[in-house]
């Protein structure tokens, strides 16, 4: 069986998710390493859902099968949860806590925490980061996209040992450089208490 | 951007990679209309133009921009011309013939098809275009190759000097990859002009002797696909796995997670026509075959056939296997080759039951600020006061999010142009009261609305047109067409007026209006709407207003501060008509279900101001002469 790594990433239209996948993907890019990424943003407008999947290794198609993502990252809550049918026993979810509303009328807003524990209790693996608190210390509620990414690789399951300074060096290539990696190293360090 | 002759892998979308490819096969000419997934793919040769030299436009609707790739092929010059699935459908006259007369230099036709409909009314298979027009179709087995058989592409129109469909998909075209750029060249176009009417006059005395020759060049071009370099048989053993286009991408990867080892693939990136004698090669030997291809049976239909014709009999699988219906993806096929191959299925998802979570559903909505609300907002109330009863026949742009609620204002969306082109038929079985509204976007109507818009004046069908003109093609990012009044590289371009057109057309009341102003557009309409109703004509309004998630792209890349509005809560009484009956994004409501304005959301239109009753909106950075001169 062929070594490669299954990453889903999801959030809502406007945060970033693309840059996210960008970053992760011209990191391995530039080792040599394949990758592809499919991004799922059918329609201009913000606010719609979006998925992005990443696939490293030697890969053949772009989208993560369901049951089959090694690692989920989420940066709204509703809408990690909404993608769970990816997960099986070993995926490792990271989750920012945060809910956007979805701006249609009247709608009821779930708690975070029943979500959470709804997950929990089918087994699935998951870790909270309060990203958003996270980006703001950085200095921008729009760094949220790079405080998952520190998380993700403060997971130490990306292949090819890839470090924190290849991140950071493609990040600095990044519009507000110095917030985005303050952020991704804000990520890095809360998800590694928590590990 | 790489420079000529580099050859460090860079990551490209797909859309990217196939305008890369384009370049590098020496493209002279290319014209399109934008939709997705196709777009990017002429944007991107937008900014290589600049360098290269060739000539690109954004064109009217599709059928204008294959005729005029088209006409540019026949005098000589290498042609594209993109857009999405359905776009061929509006280009389908001057294509069905294109086949007839050939080229004089290679004119490919890049069909962009969204299985699963991410973004699309259907997701009709364009194969079969291929098919029925004798034209042949190309499809990369991955996204890796989608550069490769974009050149290919070329080739093979040039070697034969006949159409070529090049056939991608939203996966293919939406997603990233590394891919090498060869070296690019400058090509200014230079054509020459044409006399040979035997060939390109299409008169049915012509016609005959070029039908015969077409299916002459038909089995020349079948010959070619055999042996073709992006057509091959790989591995062996007694179970073969036939795949069309990118189905080979996920055939590799399941087999591989699979563990499977004793198979053949047959695989096809150029699938009409099916190559036959290589398909006979595969066929040898086997005792049984599985074809995995997204959507209809192309592959299967002829294969079958062919394997028929040549005594074969072994088991074909297809469709009994692989889902008719969305897009294919590792699940799918994995669950195709498991029982194909009477091997174990590689995924064990845990098992959600999604509807416990309560999650509340997150479609996509318009914009904060976005035009197209006030229009709604307004239209809703002129219609209460002017005592119509409407059906609105809606049409194809961000304003058919107006479907949701709480607008619910689009009764009937179909295809670009439906709109007025319903309401046509609704004018004239409706009684009085009942009035047909027919809602289109600027881009819209130039693309497919004139005609209809014609017949209305013509057959005197009472209706009101209201044409959305947020002044760009924004759903599909933002392009400029006829009426914008500047090019996608930022030159000026001549505007050609709705207000003008409508009234050269013969429609006697135009009106326009401001929707950010929503207390004039509820009068304006209002008055329009009485006037169908007491004169039983057409009228047409026109909604002007930017698409401000395109100005506000333009403030931030600018650095001009936009204004910002304000909740009183002192004043706001909890009513929630702005966040429900209105529903800006950027309104939310607090616990207490007072209203609030999350500042990173707000762009400042100030829309919101004439929806309150209780005058609790304001604002707190007022609007600047610099933020105002962004508007057009
Ligand atoms: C035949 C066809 N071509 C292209 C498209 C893709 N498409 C969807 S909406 C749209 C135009 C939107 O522009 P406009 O009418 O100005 O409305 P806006 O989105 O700006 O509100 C396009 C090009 C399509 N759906 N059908
Ligand atoms: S992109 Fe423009 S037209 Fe479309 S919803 Fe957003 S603001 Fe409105
Ligand atoms: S001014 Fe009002 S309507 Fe406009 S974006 Fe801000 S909150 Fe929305």
């Amino acid at each position: 069986m062929m070594k490669y790594c299954d990453i889903l990433v999801t959030g809502v239209g406007g945060q970033g998710i693309i840059t996210f996948g960008r970053v992760l993907s011209s990191v391995y890019n530039k080792r040599g390493v394949r990758v592809m990424m499919a991004e799922t943003h059918g329609m201009s407008q913000r606010g719609g859902s979006v998925e992005v999947h990443i696939r490293i290794g030697d890969i053949h198609s772009p989208l993560v099968p369901v049951g089959g993502a090694d690692v989920i990252i989420g940066l709204e809550l509703i809408e990690t949860m909404r993608v769970l049918r990816y997960a099986n026993k070993d995926t490792i979810v990271v989750a920012n806590t945060r809910m956007i509303r979805p701006a249609l009328p009247k709608i009821n807003m779930p708690s975070p925490d029943e979500l959470i524990s709804k997950a929990e209790s089918l087994g699935i693996k998951i870790l909270t980061v309060n990203a958003h608190e996270l980006a703001l210390k950085a200095g921008s509620a729009l760094s949220v996209n790079m405080v998952m990414l520190g998380g993700l690789v403060a997971l130490d399951i990306l292949p090819g040992k890839v470090t924190k300074k290849d991140f950071l060096d493609v990040i600095s290539g990044l519009r507000m450089s110095e917030i985005n990696s303050k952020a991704f190293e804000m990520g890095y360090d809360a998800v590694k208490t928590i590990l | 951007m790489p420079n000529s002759g580099e050859s460090r892998s860079i990551m490209l979308l797909g859309n990217e990679a196939v305008a890369y490819g384009a370049v590098e096969a020496g493209l002279e000419f290319a014209a399109a209309y934008p939709g997705t997934p196709s777009t990017e793919i002429v944007e991107t040769l937008f900014k290589l133009s600049k360098e290269y030299g060739f000539y690109v436009e954004w064109s009217t609707n599709e059928k204008v921009a294959l005729e005029a790739a088209y006409g540019a092929a026949i005098g000589g010059v290498k042609s594209l011309v993109a857009m999405k699935h359905v776009g061929v459908n509006v280009a389908m006259d001057p294509l069905s013939t294109s086949a007839y007369t050939g080229v004089e230099a290679a004119f490919v036709v890049v069909s962009a098809d969204d299985p699963d409909m991410w973004s699309s009314q259907n997701e009709q298979d364009n194969r079969w275009y291929g098919v029925r027009s004798y034209i042949p179709v190309l499809e990369a087995g991955s996204v890796l190759e989608l550069k490769d058989v974009t050149i290919e592409a070329f080739k093979l129109s040039e070697k034969f000097k006949h159409p070529v469909i090049l056939r991608t998909t939203t996966r293919l075209g939406h997603s990233r990859a590394p891919f090498n750029i060869g070296e690019l060249v400058k090509r200014v176009p230079r054509g020459s002009i044409i006399k040979n009417p035997a060939k390109y006059s299409v008169i049915p005395a012509h016609a005959r002797q070029l039908r015969r020759k077409l299916v002459e060049r038909w089995l020349e071009i079948e010959k070619y696909m055999d042996t073709a370099g992006f057509n091959w048989i790989e591995g062996d053993g007694k179970y073969l796995i036939v795949t069309s286009g990118l189905a080979y991408g996920y055939v590799k990867d399941a087999l591989s997670i699979m563990g499977i080892r004793n198979y053949k693939i047959l695989k096809l990136s150029g699938m009409v026509p099916l190559p036959r004698r290589l398909v006979k090669k595969a066929l040898d030997g086997v005792e049984k075959v599985l074809i995995v291809e997204e959507l209809e049976p192309v592959v299967e239909v002829f294969l079958k056939s062919y394997a028929y014709d040549e005594g074969f009999s072994m088991e074909i699988h297809g469709k009994n296997l692989v889902p008719l219906t969305g897009e294919l993806n590792l699940n799918k096929v994995c669950m195709a080759l498991s029982k194909f191959f009477e091997v174990e299925y590689p995924y064990n998802p845990i098992k959600v039951n999604i509807e416990d979570f309560g999650l509340p559903p997150r479609p996509p909505v318009l914009c904060p600020g976005c035009p197209h609300r006030g229009t709604f907002y307004a239209l809703r109330k002129a219609v209460a006061k002017a005592g119509v009863k409407p059906i609105y026949n809606g049409d194809i742009g961000c304003y058919s999010l107006g479907v949701l609620p709480p607008y619910n204002m689009q009764d009937t969306i179909v295809e670009m142009g439906g709109s007025i082109g319903f309401a046509n038929g609704f004018a004239h079985i409706l009684s009085d009261k009942e009035i047909p509204i027919a809602i289109i976007g600027d881009s819209t109507f130039f693309h497919s609305g004139l005609p209809p818009l014609v017949n209305a004046v013509y057959n005197l069908a009472p209706m009101l047109v209201l044409v959305m003109d947020n002044r760009v093609t924004a759903m599909t990012g933002a392009q400029p067409h006829p009426g914008t009044g500047f090019y996608q590289d930022g030159r000026d371009a001549p505007v050609i007026d709705i207000e003008d057109v409508a009234r050269g057309m013969g429609v006697k009341h135009v009106i326009k209006f401001d929707p950010y102003n929503i207390n004039e557009a509820v009068e304006k309409l209002t008055d329009a709407l009485e006037i169908v109703k007491e004169q039983r004509i057409p009228v047409v309004a026109v909604a002007v207003r930017a698409c401000s998630l395109y100005i506000d792209s333009i403030a931030r890349r600018k650095g001009v501060e936009r204004p910002l509005y304000s909740i009183d809560l002192e004043k706001c009484t909890a009513c929630g008509i702005c966040y429900n009956a209105f529903s800006c994004p950027a309104i939310v409501p607090l616990e207490d279900g007072k209203a609030s304005i999350d500042p990173t959301l707000c762009v400042g239109c100030g829309e919101c101001v004439y929806v309150c009753p209780y005058n609790a909106i304001h604002t707190i950075r007022p609007w600047t002469k610099e933020f105002e001169s962004l508007w057009w």
